[in-house]
C-alpha cells in the first residue's frame, strides 16, 4: 500500500512491496495529490520495495518531468542494491539523487 | 529441466508467470537477485503481448517454456497474435536525463541487459521470443 506523508514543506511517498504492471496505475493516481503544488519537495521512500517492473520505472519518469516544470525536488531513498541496479541501468541514477538502503 | 505454462492474455495472468518463474529458482536453486531479474524479463514481455499482440476482448493463450541444459537457461515465449519483433526496438539513450527522453522502450532494454541472448522469429503464424540466461555468468 502507498502512503503519502506531509512533514513540513516535503512530500514522502512510501511504496509498497511491488510496482508491477498490476498495480502501477493505482500507484500512479495515489501519488497524483503530491505532484499538485509548485516547489514540491518529493521523496520516495522504497524500504518496501522489494520489485519493481519498467511500468514503475515510467511512473519515476514521469515524475520527474512534473517536478521539473513545477521547480521542485525528487529523490528516491532506501533502495535494495538490486532495484538500484536497474535504476543504474536504465540511465536513472545519473540524473536523481538515488539512495540505496543502509545495510 | 523442461517447464511450461500456457496462460490467457489477461493481465491478472501475470500472478501465474511470476507463480512459473519462482518454481525454477527453486529447482535451479538461483539467488535472490536473479531471480527477481527472470521474474522482470517475463513480466515484460508477457505484458507485452497481453497488451498488444491481440485486438481488444480476443481471448488468446500465450505459451512460455524454460529449459536447463549445462549452463544455459532457456525461455521461449509463443503467441499467434500480430507479427511483432521487440528486438527491433531502438535502444532508449541512458545519457540523456529520463525527464527529456521518450516514455517507453525501458522494458525491453532491461531484457536485453539481463539476458545473455534475445532473438526473435516469425514462424507459422506464431511470435517466437528465445531469451537465454547464462547461468555461470
Amino acid at each position: 500500500m502507498t502512503q503519502i506523508i506531509k512533514e513540513g514543506g516535503k512530500t514522502i511517498i512510501k511504496t509498497g512491496s511491488r510496482i508491477d504492471t498490476m498495480n502501477a496505475n493505482q500507484f500512479e493516481q495515489d501519488i497524483q495529490p503530491a505532484l499538485k503544488e509548485g516547489g514540491v519537495d518529493l521523496e520516495m521512500d522504497c524500504t518496501e520495495l522489494t520489485y519493481m517492473a519498467s511500468s514503475g520505472l515510467r511512473i519515476i519518469q514521469k515524475t520527474m518531468r512534473t517536478v521539473t516544470q513545477l521547480k521542485g525536488q525528487f529523490k528516491i531513498t532506501n533502495v535494495s542494491p538490486e532495484i538500484y541496479k536497474i535504476l543504474a541501468m536504465t540511465g536513472f541514477t545519473k540524473f536523481m539523487k538515488v539512495e540505496q538502503k543502509k545495510a | 529441466m523442461k517447464k511450461e505454462i500456457k496462460i490467457k492474455n489477461q493481465v491478472g495472468e501475470l500472478e501465474k508467470v511470476n507463480a512459473f518463474i519462482e518454481e525454477i529458482g527453486e529447482e535451479l536453486q538461483l539467488d535472490m537477485e536473479l531471480l527477481m531479474n527472470l521474474n522482470l524479463v517475463m513480466e515484460e514481455m508477457v505484458s507485452n503481448v497481453i497488451f498488444y499482440a491481440y485486438p481488444e476482448g480476443k481471448t488468446a493463450d500465450i505459451e512460455l517454456t524454460a529449459e536447463c541444459a549445462g549452463h544455459t537457461l532457456t525461455f521461449v515465449l509463443s503467441d499467434k497474435g500480430r507479427e511483432f519483433d521487440p528486438t527491433m526496438k531502438e535502444d532508449i539513450d541512458t545519457t540523456t536525463d529520463p525527464a527529456d527522453r521518450e516514455l517507453g522502450g525501458l522494458g525491453i532494454y532491461i531484457v536485453k541487459n539481463i539476458m545473455n541472448e534475445v532473438t526473435y522469429q516469425r514462424l507459422e503464424g506464431k511470435n517466437l521470443l528465445t531469451m537465454k540466461k547464462d547461468l555461470a555468468d
